[in-house]
């Protein structure tokens, strides 16, 4: 629990001393655990110049520095020296203290803005390539100022935009890792700051996705408009060039879609733990009380409804099934007047039938259709071989010019007329 | 009348057999809230009461109703407060929330004293075996919880829903709540105390096949 005299409100000053101690006690040539004040005196004066403040006034501010940073349990006093003269007192950071520090250098870390810069800068190239591409008199031209351009800044965008996706993807990757020791410390200030941070990366990531599409969509036309002055112009190397470019820019916006997603979740992850289990129970008693639940044999469970699966009585299912056709000898003294064509006979016999017809000046798909199912061939089965015959018959002549009219081939077959007359 | 919406008939199934119905379930969830007096109504003639937990989702109490309950098993109710005390382990947000069943075995191996283990999961068993018949059974209970809503299991992977939260229930109270308490559990979140003084034929085990 926090006690009433804790309280972590730091101020930008406050932060950057913090991570100035911390870099200066991991930058000496011994690595020390505590600075002294006259240590950090110089670092505070340090600041106070990039402030552009008179360095005299940095003694105040490094002394308000230290209180709040000592009331927020980031850093302590070390040693009983303090006792005999303030002036020796060396502080030292906390557990706390490091975190933060880590994370403002995390976080300071993850931008954006590279990814922007690029992507702007590869759409004012593209537009000085279209103003070239307007200017172009001949083929030499469009290749020197246009093809070899296009394929230079292609090559840019993806070396920088593949780097700099990977370093984004690095540094993601280093809070998604650095959140959970953030989330262990029971101070409320690690989780507001927790919380501030996160809400600082969504947001980038957020730009980050509508600079992405803006930019592309605004290079997606430009892109449009230097392949259609190469296309009015005829040259034809423009286009490939500029569909590369296309597909990767697409690549780039799957990329960013993607990662919105992906760190969207993460994001929602982290806010559903501080809602769920951060906030409802800070100092962690359901927490351990679930740890020493679990070292024992459960002596409770929960009862729940358990109704059974309904069940589909045998009857019923009798009922459904369709009644079994009763065994029936077949007729001996009975025989169909027309002739059974084997199915895979009729696909000869339609192309014979055709044949016959256009020997006589002209063959009807109809009538082929009304002779094959008259002979015996069953209605499905001529329908099945219709398409080849359709080929087959516009092979042998050419196609009669008359409107084709609906004529019925069988009671349950419709067909549009098809007349092949000879050469 | 909601009785004769589909989606009445598709959470009734799930609340009779003791499943859990959370936000995860957005379409299920939203009808249920928004007709929460017609179904209170409808489950009354059962002598059933549909609950809407403090954490948000919904299960149907049927103890002491005309609809057959049953008791969760030890190993289940071991396992689920096993998972529900990961879930609060700030480096469950480094993978989304998703536990690996593999990891979750190598806890419970490290975290579980050996004798609560066998006592637990494969109380039949000389100690020399019982290490096969607890994964095992990690496994039997595994697909249980996913049955009734509790986790939602992929493969080897598994993440907790909201409900995993009903296995905190007692330590919300340190584990020991006072009797007042205790009638409150009882009552209104479905909890036995004392499961050995159940009747077996009440316990009804079987996980069946994944969904």
């Amino acid at each position: 629990m926090l006690s009433a005299d804790v309280g972590l409100e730091l101020q930008p000053r406050d932060l950057a001393l913090l991570v100035l101690l911390a870099t200066e006690m991991k930058a000496r040539s011994l690595p020390t655990l505590s600075l002294r004040v006259d240590e950090i005196r110089i670092l505070s004066r340090r600041i106070s110049a990039l402030e552009g403040r008179d360095p005299a006034a940095s003694e105040k501010l490094m002394t308000e520095s230290l209180n709040r940073l000592i009331r927020g349990e980031a850093i302590v006093t070390a040693g009983m020296s303090r006792l005999r003269n303030p002036e020796d007192a060396e502080y030292a950071l906390t557990a706390l203290g490091e975190s933060i520090t880590e994370w403002h250098v995390a976080r300071a870390r993850f931008s954006g803005e590279p990814l922007e810069a690029i992507l702007r800068a590869f759409n004012a190239q593209l537009v000085s390539v279209l103003d070239a591409a307007r200017r172009c008199t001949g083929p030499e031209h469009w290749r020197r100022d246009v093809v070899v351009p296009l394929q230079a800044v292609a090559a840019e965008l993806i070396t920088g935009v593949q780097r700099h996706q990977r370093a984004l993807d690095r540094e993601h990757e280093r809070i998604r890792l650095f959140v959970p020791s953030m989330l262990q410390e029971s101070s409320e200030a690690s989780i507001l700051e927790c919380e501030r941070v996160l809400e600082g990366v969504i947001q980038t990531v957020r730009d980050l996705f509508d600079v992405t599409l803006s930019t592309a969509t605004a290079a997606f036309g430009v892109l449009q408009s230097i392949g259609e002055a190469s296309e009015m112009a005829g040259v034809a190397e423009v286009l490939p060039v500029c569909q590369e470019i296309e597909r990767r820019l697409e690549s780039v916006v799957d990329w960013t879609t993607q990662r919105q997603q992906q760190w969207g979740a993460h994001y929602d992850v982290v806010h559903a733990f501080m809602r769920t289990v951060i906030r409802v129970d800070r100092s962690r008693k359901i927490t351990e009380a679930l740890k020493r639940a679990v070292a024992d044999v459960p002596a409770w469970t929960i009862c729940l409804a358990s109704e059974p699966p309904m069940l589909q009585m045998r009857d019923l299912r009798t009922e459904q099934r369709s009644p079994k056709r009763a065994l029936v000898r077949e007729r001996s003294d009975h025989s169909d007047q027309a002739e059974e064509v084997a199915p895979e006979m009729l696909a000869q016999k339609l192309k014979q039938l055709a044949d016959e017809a256009f020997a006589g000046g002209s063959a009807r798909w109809t009538e082929i259709a009304v002779a094959a199912v008259a002979g015996g061939g069953s209605t499905p089965e001529v329908v099945r071989r219709l398409p080849a015959l359709m080929t087959y018959m516009i092979q042998l002549g050419r196609v009669s010019p008359e409107a084709p009219e609906l004529l019925k081939v069988s009671p349950t077959l419709e067909l549009q007329e098809l007349e092949v007359r000879q050469r | 009348m909601i009785y004769l919406d589909p989606r009445f008939a598709q959470t009734d199934i799930v609340l009779r057999r003791g499943g859990h119905i959370t936000r995860v379930d957005y379409a299920d969830y939203q009808f249920i809230a928004e007709n929460f007096d017609e179904y209170e109504l409808f489950y009354q003639n059962y002598g059933c009461r549909l609950v809407q937990h403090p954490d948000g989702f919904f299960f149907l109490l049927a103890k002491g109703g005309k609809v057959p309950v049953r008791l969760l098993p030890k190993s289940a109710m071991h396992l689920g407060m096993f998972i529900a005390l990961k879930t609060r382990d700030p480096e469950i947000t480094r993978s989304n929330n998703r536990i690996t069943v593999d990891a979750l075995l190598r806890d419970l191996e490290t975290t579980v004293p050996a004798d609560t283990l066998q006592a637990t999961y494969a109380p039949k068993q000389r100690e020399a075996s019982s290490g096969a018949k607890v994964v095992e059974e990690v496994g039997r209970c595994l697909r249980l919880l996913h049955q009734l809503g509790f986790i939602e299991l992929n493969g080897d992977a598994l993440v907790a829903r909201d409900a995993i939260r009903r296995f905190e229930d007692l330590a919300r109270h340190g584990n020991e709540p006072d009797e007042i308490n205790r009638l409150a559990l009882e009552v209104q979140r479905g909890v036995v105390f004392d499961p050995a003084e159940a009747s077996d034929d009440e316990v009804n085990d079987d996980a069946g096949p994944d969904k």
